[in-house]
């Protein structure tokens, strides 16, 4: 009986000690739903805000191109759709993560048919910045291509 | 758009045997339109233009050339080049053509360099053109440049360029 109440008070110290235990990977999705979201509302001021001011990649974009690379996508596509799937979420420490996910986009434009899509592969690298996530780094490429 | 929204979630979060068939439908659709459809380039076209020919290697049956273009990107963002595909055309014959896979970033509003190799086999496939390739290490010869290129922006349609202009060639030992 002792040892019974004992492993029920280890029991009651753990779940008290280690908090909701998907607490960041929440925070994580609903971060990616409101960029997904933002992107279809062609709303580039809420997606630079996600971007943190150290961001840099391996195709040499830095904060203020990205800026620029989506001002260029929202004055040329009249509307910009999204499908995503997340296929895997790891959070570090509770303070970075990556996320490597499927988009396909489709955008509408001016030219005689009006209408591009593609599918592609995403590694988003997320840091925890007072409290509030944002995109460090991003690797992407083709489907069936490596990113 | 809240009809999009909603289609979507049921499509993308809770997948089953159902949904996942029209996932894969879906995209497969969205590939299929991707290969089909003509759009306006995200991108302001860059200027492309034949910086040098040099002869890398001279044998019997094949000659190395190496073509250096000028990539000239007016754009206020890097444009990774994945992929090239070009012709060109010396003193009017047709010199060169072919695709090449490269991984080049052209700096935001700056100049970059996309060198290709090519091996060609002139005394079999084109004797003249031997004779203009010796005469462009003695003097410029007019070329004519086109071709497109793939940029690794998602949504971008390939780039087409075309340039002429005069080159000579370099370090031509005949």
């Amino acid at each position: 009986m002792g040892r019974l109440l004992i492993v029920w008070l280890a029991i009651c110290c753990l779940a008290g000690c280690g908090g909701p235990p998907d607490d960041a990977e929440a925070q994580i999705r609903a971060w990616l739903e409101a960029g997904e979201a933002a992107a279809e509302d062609k709303d580039r001021r809420t997606l630079i805000k996600m971007v943190s001011p150290g961001y840099s990649d391996s195709r040499g974009n830095d904060r203020a191109a990205v800026e620029n690379l989506l001002r260029f996508y929202f004055l040329r596509q009249s509307s910009v759709t999204l499908l995503t799937k997340i296929d895997s979420l790891e959070v570090f420490d509770g303070t970075a993560a990556e996320v490597r996910m499927t988009v396909g986009m489709a955008g509408g434009n001016d030219a005689p048919l009006g209408f591009s899509a593609d599918a592609y592969r995403f590694a988003l690298e997320l840091e925890l910045i007072d409290d509030e996530w944002q995109l460090k780094s991003a690797r992407w490429g083709r489907l069936g291509e490596d990113i | 758009m809240q009809t999009n929204n909603v289609v979507r979630t049921e499509l993308w979060s809770r997948p089953s045997a159902g949904t996942r068939g029209l996932r894969g439908a879906m995209l497969a659709a969205t590939l299929v339109i991707s290969a089909c459809a003509s759009l306006d380039p995200i991108v302001s076209e860059p200027t492309v233009s034949l910086r040098d020919v040099s002869i890398e290697s001279v044998d019997v049956d094949k000659q190395t050339f190496k073509l250096n273009f000028d990539v000239s990107n007016p754009n206020p963002f890097p444009l990774p080049i994945n992929r090239i595909s070009y012709g060109v055309h010396l003193d009017g014959h047709r010199f060169a053509s072919g695709e090449a896979k490269c991984a080049v970033i052209v700096p935001a509003g700056s100049d970059g360099v996309v060198e290709i190799s090519v091996d060609l086999n002139l005394l079999q496939t084109a004797p003249k053109l031997l004779f203009i390739v010796r005469d462009a290490s003695r003097r410029e010869v007019p070329y004519e440049l086109s071709g497109r290129m793939d940029l690794d922006i998602p949504l971008n349609p390939r780039v087409p360029f075309s340039q002429s202009g005069s080159v000579q060639l370099q370090a031509f030992n005949y």
